[in-house]
């Protein structure tokens, strides 16, 4: 079937006719828009040229062996080529091609619209592709570029995120270390003070002293809780303990806090709590003297009853305990802001009963740390009932009894203190005067002998020297030249096995690993409470004794 | 007998990134980097750019556009229409300029050209699903030259942005136009006159 001029102009627009002698007979008029100066009569290897198949061509016949061949085109001077196929005629070959444009940036130069192409005829929709691939690779530099550029910031960031958190953190050790230094000399010469004194008169003023520094290191110690819970830097550490140990605690604790108040303080325990429980202790001691404060605070006299009980929960079975006073109770309208910082239940508070209003907004911060909550019910006039459920319970219950102590009330306050007798050679690294004169003083008091150093450096020459024999190691852990924890790592390095009981200002559970790790024996806090320190001498020489005793079998 | 069109991703129209990468260049340019923010957020679109021949739902589209209107106070076809108006640059040019010369070099030729190109258009990028396109060339009462545009789509509402890109075209070509629609039909068919705006003068 053989096509009309009109049909090979409609459907090949850019064919070339030649006839045997490879003249140009015709050209589509597509081709003739590319190539105007091509004229009819032109010998076909004068403007083109053969790149596929690689061969000359020289005979129509070579044409017409590469009927069943694609072939491309070039056109010299151009930046395109002709791609598609001959057809044999009778009396010459017509090239059915179409251009092939490498790159879409081509087309303005060439300057031909989609009509210049036959309908049948893909090019313009490769070129579509080809342009839509350059805009993806395009839009991929510039996402990758980008994000590079975020990612640089986002380091830029995190480095100034931890720069900053460092520094507060820092921050903090270094203002609990400043606080605490005064604070440990003020209470416990304040201490020491009222034990000598003779005078009813003395002794009351030194005793608002000691009783107005305990206060102001609890909002101070309160401050610092808030401000590393919410900076994120304050850790727990799950442990294992009984709930004696807990209730033991408690119980002391009103002692010491309800002075002359006409209190009782109470525990009731349900049968079902475990004996044993896993969470952070100290968190745990932290919110329930919190909640013991509060209820003596606001309960003029009474009783105070402490619950525990195991409950189930969404979450499991919890350990409740449930502090109940009988105290002034407070307003409904009030009890939305109570566990947020600074706020007391009333203003006139502040005034009458003291506080940074603190104490709430910690307990309950750190008791949703632990996976559990606190809650108030309260009636004006007649009482409140704090109740912190804990996420603790890990183990069945057992049937160990849980020991209850004796009620305890008020027992007056003010009683003389009982210095044990610790006729030890201790060595105590401390740099701060002030401190160095209380501890000595301290010692001397529990019939103790007492050697100084006044830097981590200074200790570990003092105790690795010979002839050198100490019952027990007092270091300090903040001190300049050389810190206690590397001073007491260093002693053991030299084989001293001698007990170290460190002392420090920050009482967070990375110091007292950190200690651990440096190789001593115990961990204190400052302010210094001697009863604390004198049981800490008296158990840490025992122990060392007995395990020395063991060797030597 | 209905068929899955190639880019029937479970029953779901979709749309090239283009689209909603234009638009936002498009909100970017005339009303600022305020306003994408807050017409973005108004539209729950959490990605902070497009990419040009990835596809997305048509819905995402249609939700850009309504955020936008009630944001910039244009009734829905006035911001579709000023869209339209700005499609040659920021959409069709912007990368694409090379291929869519092959349209044509004068409003005439590429309005003649229209289906023929969505057509091809469709073909290579089978997530596309253009509408399509007859030409009229007539002439109005007064005899003056001008072209009768027949639309159909299979999505809805969009007549109002034709009518901008006409006119953007004519701005592209210089050859100002007026465009009108003479008919529509549930907003998937239309038919647009479209008049040189000389002979109006």
């Amino acid at each position: 079937m053989e096509l009309t001029k009109s049909e090979w102009e409609t459907l090949f627009p850019f064919h070339l006719a030649l006839n045997e002698q490879l003249a140009i007979v015709s050209v589509g008029p597509g081709l003739r828009k590319l190539l105007p100066q091509l004229t009819t009569g032109e010998l076909f290897g004068e403007r083109f040229a053969l790149e596929r198949p690689s061969t000359d061509i020289n005979s129509i016949d070579v044409l017409k062996s590469l009927a069943n061949t694609v072939i491309i085109i070039r056109v010299r001077d151009e930046p395109f080529s002709l791609r598609g196929q001959a057809v044999i005629k009778a009396n010459g070959v017509t090239l059915a091609v179409s251009p092939w444009i490498s790159s879409p940036e081509q087309l303005p130069h060439l300057g031909l619209q989609l009509r210049d192409f036959a309908l049948h005829d893909p090019t313009p929709e490769l070129l579509f592709m080809m342009q839509g691939t350059a805009k993806s690779l395009q839009e991929s530099r510039e996402l990758s570029y980008e994000l590079h550029q975020r990612s640089t910031q986002l380091q830029l960031a995190m480095h100034e995120a931890r720069t900053a958190s460092l520094a507060k953190s820092q921050f903090l050790a270094n203002v609990s270390h400043e606080l605490r230094t005064p604070m440990t000399a003020i209470l416990g010469y304040a201490e020491m003070l009222l034990d000598e004194l003779q005078d009813s008169h003395q002794r009351e003023y030194v005793a608002v002293i000691h009783n107005q520094g305990r206060r102001l290191l609890a909002i101070m110690d309160d401050v610092l809780d808030l401000s590393r819970i919410e900076s994120g830097k304050l850790t727990v550490q799950f442990e294992y303990f009984t709930v004696n140990e807990l209730l033991r605690d408690t119980e002391k604790y009103f002692r010491a806090e309800v002075g002359i108040k006409p209190l009782t303080f109470r525990i009731q325990c349900h049968a079902n709590i475990p004996s044993r429980v896993h969470t952070h202790r100290a968190s745990v001691m932290q919110i329930l003297k919190h909640l013991i404060s509060n209820a003596i605070k606001f309960t003029p006299n009474g009783e105070i009853v402490m619950t525990l009980e195991a409950i189930d929960s969404k979450q499991g079975r919890m350990l409740q305990i449930a502090v109940t006073d009988t105290g002034i109770g407070i307003d409904l309208e009030k009890r939305h802001d109570l566990f947020q910082a600074f706020m007391q239940a009333d203003d006139s508070f502040t005034r009458t009963y003291g506080g940074a209003g603190l104490g709430l907004a910690i307990s309950r911060r750190l008791a949703r740390m632990l996976g559990g909550d606190i809650e108030v019910t309260s009636e004006l006039n007649s009482g409140s009932t704090f109740s912190l459920t804990v996420d603790c319970i890990t183990a069945q219950v057992e049937s160990l009894p849980i020991e209850r102590g004796e009620e305890s009330d008020s027992s007056g306050g003010n009683t003389r203190f009982n210095y044990p007798n610790l006729p030890y050679s201790i060595y105590v690294a401390e740099d701060a005067d002030i401190n160095r004169t209380l501890i000595k003083k301290l010692l001397e008091l529990a019939g103790a002998t007492a050697t100084f150093g006044c830097t981590g450096r200074a200790a570990v020459q003092d105790i690795t020297a010979e002839q050198q024999s100490f019952d027990l190691i007092i270091m300090d852990i903040q001190m300049p030249e050389m810190d206690g924890c590397t001073a007491t790592r260093l002693i053991r390095e030299a084989g001293i096995n001698t007990p170290i009981i460190a002392l420090t200002a920050n009482g967070q559970e990375e110091d007292r690993v950190a200690c651990h790790n440096a190789g001593a024996n115990c961990f204190l806090t400052k302010p210094i409470d001697r009863e604390v320190l004198y049981g800490a001498i008296a158990d840490q020489i025992e122990q060392y004794k007995e395990l020395q005793a063991t060797v030597a079998h | 007998m209905t068929s899955q069109l190639p880019g029937d991703q479970k029953g779901q129209r979709q749309m090239f990134g283009l689209i909603n990468r234009a638009f936002e260049r498009f909100i970017l340019r005339d009303y600022g980097a305020e306003s994408w923010n807050a017409i973005r957020h108004a539209a729950n679109i959490e990605a902070s750019t497009f990419i040009s021949m990835d596809v997305y739902d048509d819905e995402m589209s249609f939700r850009l556009f309504e955020a936008a209107a009630q944001h910039l106070a244009y009734s829905r076809d006035d911001l579709l229409e000023r869209f339209g108006e700005s499609w040659v640059d920021v959409g069709a040019s912007a990368g694409f300029g090379p291929v869519m010369r092959l349209g044509g070099s004068n409003l005439t030729d590429f309005i003649l050209n229209l289906d023929n190109l969505h057509t091809r258009l469709g073909l290579t990028f089978s997530a596309l699903r253009p509408p399509s396109f007859r030409v009229e060339l007539t002439s109005s009462a007064d005899h003056s030259p001008c072209i009768r545009l027949h639309y159909r789509s299979d999505r809805q509402g969009l007549t109002s942005f034709v009518v901008g890109v006409l006119r953007g075209l004519g701005k592209h070509f210089n050859e100002p136009v007026d465009v009108r629609i003479e008919q529509a039909t549930q907003g998937r068919q239309a038919s647009f006159l479209v008049q040189p705006l000389s002979r109006h003068e």
